[in-house]
């Protein structure tokens, strides 16, 4: 065993140029999406936010809605933010047309998309969407203009389908610019110095079997090097609320009032413990954890707050030189 | 009315349970839609009806609790071996138990059937209902193209979900049937489902290809061969041929799969049918709740009742909250937290609920059922837990 260091945060977002989110729909992935953004940039990487098509917005606690498909800047650099994050949306229509066009073939891009023949181009070839947009990623990381892409995967099952289209059209194509492109793209999800995937999972049952289940097939089908895994919303411990609650006597309706609350957040937070440890006892990743605030609409400074939580567990994580930094030592 | 209203709006899905014969759950993911689903299924169940849930992509233990292990999709050879068609109800045959309903015991005077849905075996099914021959059935049932059609085309799942519920709506074992439907954009596909495999295959493109005069396809005036050729040039030749291959054996059967989509169509589209929207007092799944609202409204429909999941539970009145703020007792502290989250909730509640249902201010208000569901301490995964839930809606 070697001498263990700590990671810190800029060279865990230095590790690779391009960081997958993924994760069941409803965890959070969006906010994680931002967070990991923000957290990034205050280590000083210039960061480049992506989203795809659905309903991402990662702009959101900024106050922006919708991405363009050209980048746009959603914090600039500060002394507070030393990297700046910017961001933007590609969606598979524009990533085609942009290939086509690319390729010398931009008149019948447009018609393509015109006659809805696009659906057919989809249809014969599955994934051709998925993989125009990875190659598109694979294109701004190769240009260099970001330190890191931070991308908002689509959903679950979906982001296994997403990442799973490279593999699968390289056989179905045979040769030609398709060909070529998933081969490009297999390239960098099969390394991790350029491409790492991050789950995002809640310390609930279901998202928690999900999150297994998904991690095994990334790396197992796919090839892909994983982060350490996010768990988000979880419940901050009340210094002392156990004690005060065994302590607490009384019947008035105030008593009553406290004792229920105290339970509820008890039980609730015990199911989070349990999942967690069901979660590291069947997959052996490294655990952020980060906390629900208490608000339903997260803005821009609970953000901070919670990049600030992911850069504070990332730099207590020990890596020996043999381990990779997703994977427990 | 039940002792689980927990305010004015609450008005329970009694009336609406028993007034509609198709229950269409809607909203984003991650928001128990599934869990929901099953619970409205056995408060219709405990009102005396039987009841049929179909469930898209339950999570493994709710799948166990409603007697629903995952499905296997059937290969082709085993569809061989059935006789096809006997209007339609040869479909869950076809494709094996897990397409069919299974009949759940519980402690209700009603029935309660739950039935998972298999994608692949219910357009397998569907093919072998409308295919003119064996052959023409075995032809496209092994063709790439279709095989991919299954797991690709935007929509083919909530098409076959849309069938499904047909299916079941049309079987008159069931007075009333649940449809659990994928995260939220591709529920809105469900009601455009039906129409998209008519206009894929109607295309003016595949028209030209498949024009039986010979020589059209070296022919370059048209602008469809032109796309055909691009198609080609994407994706290679050996795809093209295969897509080329499906649209051939395809012929003859467009019109029975036009006429099946008009009837899924009535449905969806019917008094009959109610949609219920089903978010989390969260910020982004209420943005998503409004785009999905937005997407019926342009379709004509519109939302017949909201369950808000995933309250933080009242413990004391909300707007007394004030009272335990800046306490450095933690149970004090403790209890101003979650009063702040409820309140926070319950903002944003109102405020997405004002975007939704403009016209249901004041006036109207009652018409629109808003159920509030309070998170619970425990997860609901088990049948007594959904019947416990059940309540809620009654």
């Amino acid at each position: 065993m070697n001498a263990a260091d700590f990671l810190n945060a800029a060279d865990f977002f230095a590790a690779s140029r391009v960081l997958i989110v993924a994760g069941k729909g409803g965890v959070g992935k969006t906010t994680v999406g931002a967070t990991l953004g923000i957290a990034a940039a205050s280590v000083g990487l210039r960061t480049q936010l992506i989203e795809l098509d659905g309903h991402s917005s990662l702009g959101s606690p900024f106050g922006l809605t919708e991405l363009p498909y050209e980048e746009v800047e959603i914090q600039p650099a500060t002394h507070s933010l030393s990297g700046r994050l910017s961001g933007r949306r590609i969606t598979p229509d524009n990533a085609l047309v942009e290939y086509l066009r690319d390729h010398g073939l931009k008149r019948i891009g447009g018609r393509l998309v015109k006659t809805g023949a696009i659906d057919v181009v989809s249809t014969a070839a599955p994934g051709i969407h998925d993989l125009l947009a990875l190659g598109k990623i694979r294109a701004l990381e190769q240009s260099g203009e970001s330190d890191l892409i931070i991308v908002d995967a689509p959903a679950a099952g979906h982001a296994l389908t997403f990442l799973r289209s490279p593999a699968g059209l390289a056989d179905a194509v045979g040769d030609g610019p398709i060909h070529e492109q998933a081969e490009q793209v297999l390239e960098m999800l099969g390394d991790d110095r350029r491409c790492q995937v991050m789950l995002v999972t809640l310390p609930e049952e279901t998202p928690v079997s999900e999150a297994i289940e998904t991690a095994y097939s990334l790396e197992d089908d796919v090839g892909l090097k994983l982060a350490p895994l996010v768990v988000n919303g979880i419940l901050s411990p009340i210094d002392g609320l156990g004690s005060a609650l065994s302590a607490l006597r009384g019947r008035t309706k105030e008593a009553k009032a406290l004792r229920a609350a105290a339970r509820y957040r008890q039980a609730r937070r015990e199911g989070q413990v349990e999942e967690r440890d069901r979660l590291s006892g069947e997959l052996p990743l490294n655990q952020i954890g980060l906390t629900q605030l208490p608000t339903a609409h997260l803005d821009e400074a609970d953000i901070h707050v919670l990049a600030a939580q992911f850069n504070q567990q990332i730099s207590q994580l020990v890596v020996d030189d043999d381990a990779d930094i997703g994977t427990k030592s | 009315m039940s002792a689980a209203a927990t305010s004015s709006d609450t008005q329970g899905l009694s009336e609406l349970i028993q007034s509609r014969s198709v229950i269409v759950c809607l909203g984003p993911g991650g928001v128990g839609k599934t869990t929901t689903a099953a619970a409205i299924a056995i408060a219709g169940a405990k009102l005396g009806l039987r009841v049929a849930v179909l469930t898209v992509d339950p999570a493994r233990r709710l799948a166990e609790a409603m007697g629903l292990t995952p499905a296997k999709s059937p290969s082709n050879l085993e569809m061989k071996t059935e006789p096809h068609s006997d209007g339609g109800r040869g479909l869950g045959k076809a494709a094996g138990l897990d397409n069919e309903p299974r009949l759940i015991d519980g402690p209700w005077d009603g029935e309660l059937w739950g039935v998972m849905l298999d994608v692949r075996a219910t357009f397998d099914g569907l093919i072998s209902e409308y295919a003119e021959s064996d052959k023409q059935r075995d032809a496209i049932l092994n063709n790439r193209l279709y095989q991919n059609l299954t797991t690709t085309l935007t929509g083919t799942n909530e098409y076959m979900a849309a069938e499904r519920l047909r299916a079941l709506h049309a079987d008159d074992r069931f007075d009333l049937v649940i449809l659990d439907t994928p995260p939220a954009h591709h529920a809105i596909d469900l009601l455009d489902s039906p129409g998209r495999l008519s206009r894929f295959v109607d295309h003016r493109v595949y028209r030209t290809v498949l024009s039986p005069k010979p020589g059209v396809f070296r022919a370059v005036t048209s602008a469809a061969n032109m796309v055909v050729r691009a198609i080609g040039q994407v994706v290679g030749n050996t795809l093209l041929a295969d897509a080329i291959a499906f649209f051939n054996d395809f012929q003859g059967m467009d019109q029975g799969f036009r006429d099946r989509a008009a009837e899924i169509d009535d449905i969806l589209h019917s008094d009959e049918t109610a949609y219920v929207l089903i978010s989390s007092p969260r910020y982004q799944p209420l943005q998503a709740s409004r785009w999905i609202t937005g997407q019926l409204a342009e379709r004509g429909r519109s939302v017949a009742a909201v369950v808000f999941n995933r309250m933080t539970p009242v413990f004391w009145p909300v707007d007394d909250g004030a009272r335990w703020e800046g306490s450095a007792d933690p149970l004090e502290q403790n209890l101003a937290e979650l009063i702040r989250l409820r309140r926070a909730e319950e903002e944003l509640v109102e405020s997405a609920l004002g975007d939704l249902f403009p016209d249901n201010k004041t006036a109207q208000k009652g018409r629109l059922r808003q159920i509030l569901i309070e998170e619970k301490s425990t997860p609901v995964n088990d049948l007594g837990a959904l019947a416990d839930l059940s309540k809620s809606f009654l």
